[in-house]
Order: structure tokens, then C-alpha cells, then sequence
């Protein structure tokens, strides 16, 4: 028995010694704070396919990302190669050879232009276009016809720098007469102007000007007579005045996705922006544009301080029997420069 | 025996009320709420302007400030002083649009701050708040 009782007052006191050791650690063992992280939103595991996001080393999802110090050889694509200092030198020396015949021009031939234009097959046959190295440096340049159809998609993200340096397709209709919408569907065209980037220019919170200069542009048409038809200075008068309504649009709400679409919105909650409301076109590289872009529209970008109005798609019969169809052709758009560079616009040239 | 127990009890008793799992964490009660979420932007800024640039555009316009005249400097300290800092990096104008708004709300509080700011920055602010004013409440088209 005695034995017995001191095993237990052993064990006892043991237990004792160990929770008189333990209790500091748990009291000094901290909390968890379970405050969010600022809108990171992000697990370091992908709940769609179960693989981790951050990888280490050199791994690679299914590959090796558990051995990330194995050796995985690059993989081989098929893609272009990017320019490398011998393709650059090959590029220059291509450049120089184009550059030949004009500069070969102004030596033999003095009266000849030195923007070699008169060796140019596609600018040839209009004497009235210019080379970007000739043009003026105005945004609203020199005349020009040229058409939403030579806006290329990959320019995305490049500032529209007005209607001169732009690449002119032989196969645009050129010439002061031409005044209908450029051929294909309108918007396409009206999707990829807007995917061109000209609204870059068209400075901060400068949405209906954007668009409006979209509109002229895809349809050929005078952007001063444009204005003067689809009129208003917010961007919500578009839909609350009717504006493109009477120029030839049509609210059609299934086609709010649709490229080419020109979706305008109300705002609620209060503020200036709330009070004019927003317009933007969806461009054929599936980005909402208006003075800036994005691959959401502005309801999902601002998180609902933006309430989608309507989505207006033309109607190349209303137009053509609208009052568009008396506007000349498009001679350069009116955003980009400041108000004393930009030429006063002809409200209405009816 | 009794006693080796009670004893045990009385030791145990504060481990076990201290212990972390069955702790009730005590929230900090914040008097700035929106002033957390601008902390967490300029965090988000250390790393990247130009991410809270975007991003902290797409909130800025929904901010409602506090009727409480503390609270609402505080506010407005945090709320000038990061829009001072990502004016460059918004590209949807919204944190430009937001100034001439947070004027017309407190205008007096407005000038403080700006004069408790960097002459650069408050410049900068002040600039932009007139350029949109004007842009907005004038008849230029939008």
C-alpha cells in the first residue's frame, strides 16, 4: 500500500510539474486574427482544378511541382520568335531598302516629293493623302478617309494618335464622296475603333466624346455633323434624350454582350460621375472602351454604382434613312488635342 | 488526495481559460471603418500603385463620410492623402471625379487637409479638383 501510494502521489506530482511547464506556453500561445487580407482574394490552392497557384523553383503544375528541383527542360512552341539583334538588323536593312527609291527621288529629281508618295502604289492614286513623315503634326491632320477596318485589333493598347499615322488598307474606299458606312458589318467596324484605342485620347471622363468619335469613325461620317446629331454633353443623354435613337440605333438588350454594342448607364448613389452617367462600346479584343478600358463593364468595375440603361446596336436601314446619311465622310476624329488645337465643330451641316 | 486535487483545479483553471482554442477573441472595435479599408489600398499600393490606382477607383465613388466631425477627418486625412498618391494611376477617372464631390461635402475640411499635405501633392489635388469641377458642372460634353 505504501508503495502503491507513493507511485500515485509520483504520478500526481509529475502531472503537476507538467501543466505548471505547459501553462505558460498556452497562455503566451497567442489568438488567430481572422481579419481578411486587403481584397486578395486569392488561395494558394485553385478550387476549379485542385492545383496550387504559387508554384516554387522551377516547377510546373503536373509536372514536377511537388520535385520543383528537378530539371524540366523549356517547352518547345511553335510560336513566332521574337526579334532578336539579327532579325532587328534584318528589319533596318529591309527599312532601308524601302526608304531607297524616295531618297534615290530627291537626289536625281528635285521637284519630286520627299515623302515618296509618288512611288507609293497605294497612296498614289490619292494625292491628297499623306505619309505619317509629311503629315501635320494636328490630330485632325490632313484629309483622310480611311476606316475603322484599318484599326488592327493589336493596337490595343497603343494611344490613338489621330488619323495619320494610321496604316491605310488598299482595299478602303477613298475620296471626298465617299460617305456611306464602310463595307461589312458596322459594328465590327464600330468594335474594332474602339479596340483601336482612339478613345485614349479623348482625355479622363471624356466617355460620350469617345464614343461618339467610335460612331463616326466605323460609319464614315463627319464627326462634327455626327455630334450634331447625336447630341448632348452626358453620356446618359444618349439613351434619356433618345440621341441615338434618332440617329439609327436600336435598344436591343439581347445583344449587350455582343462586340460592337454601345452600352449606356445611369449612376445612382450620388457624386458627378452618378449625375452624367457613362457610355461605352465593346471592342473586338472584348474590352469595354470609352476614354479608358477594361475587361469588365463599368456596373461590374465599380460595383454597381452603375446601372446599365441600355444597349444599342445600328440599324444600317435607319441610318442610312437617317439623318446621318447627310453627313459627309469622316475627315479625322476631334479627340486628342486640346480645345485650341481641336477644330470648332460644325454642329449640324444640314 | 482531495487536496493534490483542488490544487491540480486551481492551476489548471487559469491554462484552461487562457487557452487559445476555446478563447473568445475580443474584436477591436474600429472608429474609422472606412479609414481601414484606405489602409488596406495604400498596402495594396506599396505593392503595386498601379493595381490600387485600379482598384481603389472602383470603390472610391461608393464612399459615404461620417456626419461626425472627428471621424470625418480622419477620413478625409486618409482619403486625400491616397488620392494624392494614385491620382496618376487612375485610369477610370473616378478618383479625379471623387475630389470636386468631397469638396462640395465639407470644403473647409478640404482646405485643411490639402494645406497639411505636400505643396506638390496638394497642388497636384487642387488642380485636378478645378479641372473636373469645371469639366463636370460646366457645358462641356462629356
Amino acid at each position: 500500500m505504501g508503495r502503491r501510494a507513493l507511485s500515485q502521489k509520483r504520478i500526481l506530482s509529475m502531472l503537476f510539474a507538467s501543466l505548471l511547464i505547459l501553462e505558460p506556453s498556452m497562455t503566451n500561445a497567442g489568438s488567430w486574427s481572422y481579419t481578411p487580407v486587403a481584397s486578395s482574394g486569392t488561395s494558394a490552392v485553385d478550387p476549379a482544378t485542385g492545383q496550387p497557384r504559387v508554384l516554387y523553383g522551377n516547377a510546373q503544375p503536373g509536372v514536377n511541382q511537388y520535385h520543383p528541383t528537378i530539371y524540366v527542360p523549356p517547352p518547345v512552341t511553335a510560336t513566332t520568335p521574337s526579334p532578336t539583334p539579327n532579325t532587328q538588323n534584318q528589319m533596318m536593312l529591309q527599312m532601308a531598302g524601302a526608304m531607297l527609291p524616295a531618297v534615290m527621288g530627291m537626289l536625281g529629281k528635285k521637284n519630286t516629293p520627299a515623302t515618296g508618295a509618288s512611288t507609293n502604289p497605294i497612296t498614289a492614286s490619292n494625292p491628297g493623302s499623306q505619309t505619317p513623315a509629311s503629315a501635320p503634326s494636328s490630330p485632325s491632320g490632313g484629309p483622310s478617309s480611311s476606316t475603322a477596318a484599318d484599326a488592327p485589333a493589336s493596337s490595343a493598347n497603343r494611344p490613338y494618335r489621330g488619323t495619320q499615322d494610321e496604316e491605310r488598307d488598299p482595299g478602303t474606299p477613298t475620296g471626298p464622296g465617299q460617305s456611306s458606312p464602310p463595307s461589312g458589318d458596322i459594328m465590327e467596324a464600330l468594335a474594332k475603333t474602339a479596340a483601336s484605342g482612339m478613345g485614349l485620347n479623348a482625355g479622363s471622363g471624356m466617355c460620350y466624346r469617345a464614343v461618339k468619335a467610335f460612331i463616326a469613325k466605323a460609319l464614315n461620317k463627319n464627326e462634327g455633323c455626327l455630334r450634331g446629331i447625336i447630341t448632348g454633353g452626358s453620356a446618359i443623354d444618349a439613351h434619356r434624350n433618345g440621341s441615338l435613337k434618332r440617329a439609327g440605333f436600336v435598344d436591343d438588350r439581347s445583344k449587350c454582350k455582343t462586340q460592337g454594342v454601345i452600352r449606356v448607364y445611369s449612376g445612382h448613389g450620388g457624386g458627378r460621375n452618378a449625375k452624367h452617367g457613362h457610355i461605352e462600346v465593346l471592342g473586338s479584343d472584348n474590352k469595354y472602351w470609352s476614354f479608358f478600358s477594361d475587361y469588365r463593364p463599368i456596373d461590374e468595375y465599380t460595383r454597381g454604382a452603375r446601372k446599365l440603361e441600355g444597349c444599342y446596336v445600328p440599324d444600317p436601314a435607319k441610318i442610312a434613312a437617317g439623318p446621318l446619311a447627310k453627313c459627309g465622310p469622316f475627315t479625322g476624329s476631334m479627340i486628342g488635342g486640346g480645345s485650341a488645337a481641336r477644330p470648332r465643330a460644325k454642329r449640324n451641316s444640314r | 488526495m482531495k487536496f493534490v486535487f483542488s490544487l491540480l483545479l486551481m492551476v489548471s483553471a487559469p491554462a484552461w481559460s487562457k487557452n487559445p482554442i476555446l478563447q473568445q477573441t475580443e474584436k477591436k472595435v474600429s472608429v474609422c471603418k472606412l479609414c481601414d479599408r484606405v489602409d488596406q489600398f495604400e498596402r495594396m499600393a506599396d505593392k503595386s500603385e498601379e493595381l490600387a490606382g485600379s482598384e481603389w477607383g472602383r470603390e472610391v465613388a461608393s464612399y459615404k463620410y461620417s456626419a461626425d466631425a472627428k471621424v470625418r477627418r480622419l477620413e478625409y486625412k486618409k482619403v486625400l492623402h491616397l488620392a494624392g498618391r494614385l491620382l496618376s494611376f487612375d485610369k477610370s477617372g473616378e478618383i479625379s471625379v471623387h475630389l470636386p464631390d468631397m469638396k462640395d461635402r465639407d470644403a473647409k475640411l478640404y482646405g485643411e487637409i490639402l494645406r497639411e499635405m505636400s505643396p506638390s501633392q496638394a497642388k497636384e489635388l487642387d488642380d485636378m479638383e478645378k479641372k473636373m469641377r469645371k469639366q463636370y458642372d460646366g457645358k462641356t460634353e462629356l
